[in-house]
């Protein structure tokens, strides 16, 4: 009896979340289609054809794995060249105050201009192609990471560093030992916000691709074909990935550097830890 | 830790001084190597404010004790001239007799011989390991405002084996001397000799005890006292049994793989001392490192402190604001007073170990150092007593 009852608690745990989001979304499309009469699609029609795709129904001219799969590359190569420019300025800013002065204005300004206000400017730039998309997510990844970097470089404690010396820690290993661990609240933050403005960018990212496909394309693409369950669909898709990426990538890093440290969360750095 | 017998002082400098530079006959024999205060019975203050007329100085004993206070390739300013004696009573008559049998635990029985022997012959045993000659620090105000003196014109030598407590007020300069000491920061006037060569960075041989113990979040207690040595290439394995030994002697046997966010202040500042003594540096240089303790672990510290000195032969400069400390702890206890007039009185003492935290003798010396340490601190802002203050 106790134990069932454990168990219907943990169940409930689980479920109130689902029962909760996917019942506001069945809500809103009965409204829709009550009061403005036009079929909106609800999580079981939208389950439905995210089976048929996964089983391989051609959509627009691809499967869905296709589609996933250019989304995901196009995705890395831009998260990862933002992430890696990100880094490098953060280092250059993070350590010159003359550096910061002049450039951290505009990081700034790139930093709050949206998405798909990139669009002209990625068509001027270099045309409706892979480069135009890759760049807007450049755009979007490098002002988040760029930012929390230099704020990363900057929390870097000078007790430390002093501890490191006098261990005779070299500059290499002072950066990887000290530098690093000490700069990561603040790293992860900016690699969280990051990752998910580069996967929120990704449908206006793929307006402005040059080959028809992509989740971003599929969903822009299934309003002109009137397939609002395909798009519906894709969203779906987009949300479970960028999800998935929180919880299984940097959730389990947190919780093996950050959590254990100490140093929980950006305030949280070496002194805030230490007055604990 | 070291091969010598443990729990034996004695051997312990006598290893030091005879390895290494110092124990070069040339070096011995070098005008001045040899402090001439460490003649029995001269342990002398230094009034700071008392401007002493030239032919006063000419005294032989003060002239003796010019050499404590001022290295002597320089020439002493009038200020900082020698003014008063004291001569601390002998050893025998400033400890009750009776005092004796409540020193217990935390020092073996028969450590206490030998280093009373040594006290109370040569109280500044040892030749100059490290030594501040003129030493300044001036650190470059910013955005407009006038540049801080930290330290002028600082003379200050630590013998082998010694330790050597600094006492002042917030603003003397206490914490600027150890990160000289450690070679965290360079001095702007003046040098700074390790062994008779200029010192140019932090290194594994002057290793500091924080105050707020700096240790590394992101590695557990094993983890920071290993970290020097895995810096020094030694192999991870032996790293890590140096550290789990070093932190047994420390007392923190069970807590090898803690995180240091789940210890205690005090056990936090244990792993501090036992990352500190893995080195086994020659210079232990502990900056006001128990000031955030609570009494009872402080008190625990003091003695751990002490027994590991005794076993391990370091020379220790020990910075603090407490006087109690001081003189609980330290061979020699020197002033530090607010810039400009920097180093005031030093005391030896005499005191044997392992030593009595009530024991009057040291609370006498304790109550005149406060006297000593009230002459720089009552103005408040530093500027009415010394108007050049700030110059």
């Amino acid at each position: 009896m106790k134990f069932a009852r454990a168990w219907a608690v943990r169940l409930w745990r689980v479920a109130a979340p689902w029962l909760f989001g996917l019942g506001l979304w069945q809500a809103i499309a009965l409204m829709v289609s009550a009061v403005r009469g036009i079929p909106f699609p609800s999580p079981w029609q939208v389950a439905q054809v995210l089976w048929d795709m996964a089983l391989g129904m051609i959509f627009l001219e691809h499967s869905l794995y296709h589609h996933l799969g250019m989304s995901l590359q196009r995705w890395a190569e831009g998260f990862g060249l933002g992430l890696g420019a990100g880094l490098v300025y953060a280092l250059a800013a993070g350590g010159s105050e003359g550096v910061r002065r002049v450039t951290m204005p505009t990081v700034e300004v790139i930093q709050v201009i949206p998405g798909l206000a990139w669009i002209p400017v990625a068509i001027l730039l270099f045309g409706l192609n892979h480069t135009a998309t890759v760049t807007i997510i450049v755009l979007t990844t490098f002002p988040a990471v760029a930012i929390a970097g230099v704020m990363g470089v900057r929390s870097v404690d000078q007790r430390y560093l002093r501890a490191g010396r006098m261990c005779g820690a070299g500059p290499l290993a002072l950066f990887a030992t000290v530098s690093l661990p000490c700069a990561l609240p603040h790293l992860l933050s900016g690699l969280r916000i990051g990752m998910g403005a580069a996967w929120r960018v990704l449908v206006a990212a793929e307006m402005v691709v040059g080959s028809g496909d992509g989740l971003g394309y599929a969903i822009i693409q299934s309003r002109w074909t009137m397939d609002y369950v395909s798009a519906f669909a894709c969203i779906a898709v987009i949300a479970i990935l960028g999800l998935g990426m929180e919880r299984l990538v940097l959730m389990p890093l947190e919780r093996r550097t950050l959590a254990r440290w100490g140093m929980v969360a950006a305030a949280g750095t070496a002194s805030g830890a230490e007055a604990a | 830790m070291n091969s010598m017998t443990p729990n034996s002082p004695q051997a312990s400098t006598e290893v030091m001084g005879t390895s290494g530079p110092l124990g070069s006959p040339e070096l011995r024999d070098t005008p001045g190597f040899w402090d001439l205060s460490k003649i029995p019975g001269t342990h002398e203050a230094v009034a700071p404010h008392e401007a002493v007329p030239p032919h006063e100085a000419a005294i032989p004993r003060q002239a003796v004790t010019q050499h404590e206070a001022v290295t002597p390739h320089e020439a002493v300013p009038p200020r900082e001239a020698v003014t008063q004696h004291e001569v601390m009573p002998p050893r025998e008559a400033a400890i009750p007799p009776q005092a004796e049998p409540h020193h217990e635990a935390v020092v073996l029985p028969q450590a206490a011989p030998h280093h009373e022997a040594i006290i109370s012959q040569e109280p500044s045993q040892g030749m100059p390991l490290l030594e501040l000659r003129q030493v300044s620090k001036i650190f470059g105000g910013q955005d407009g405002r006038a540049d801080v003196t930290a330290l002028r014109g600082l003379n200050l030598t630590l013998h082998a084996g010694e330790f050597l407590a600094v006492v002042g007020a917030s603003g003397s300069g206490k914490s600027t001397l150890i990160d000289l000491a450690a070679g965290f920061t360079r001095p702007s006037a003046g040098e700074v000799l390790l062994e008779g060569r200029a010192v140019a960075g932090p290194g594994p041989d002057r290793v500091v005890v924080f105050q707020d113990h700096a240790v590394f979040p992101w590695y557990t207690a094993e983890g920071n006292v290993a970290y020097g040595l895995r810096r020094q290439g030694v192999s991870r394995a032996e790293a890590r049994a140096r550290a789990r030994e070093a932190l047994e002697q420390v007392g923190l046997k069970d807590f090898v793989k803690a995180w240091p966010v789940s210890l205690s202040g005090g056990m936090r500042q244990r792993v501090a001392l036992a990352r500190a003594l893995v080195l086994r540096p020659s210079i232990l240089l502990l900056d006001e490192p128990f000031a955030s303790l609570d009494v009872m672990t402080r008190h625990r510290l003091q003695d751990q402190l002490v027994t590991l000195w005794q076993q391990c032969g370091w020379s220790v400069i020990f910075v603090t604001h407490m006087l109690d400390e001081a003189v609980y702890l330290a061979d020699r206890v020197v002033v530090l007073h607010r810039p400009p007039h920097g180093l005031g009185c030093q005391e030896n003492v005499v005191a044997p170990r392992p030593r009595c935290r009530d024991d009057a003798a040291l609370a006498a010396l304790a109550a005149k150092l406060e006297g000593q340490l009230r002459v720089s601190t009552e103005p408040a802002d530093g500027l009415k007593m010394w108007p050049e203050n700030g110059a």
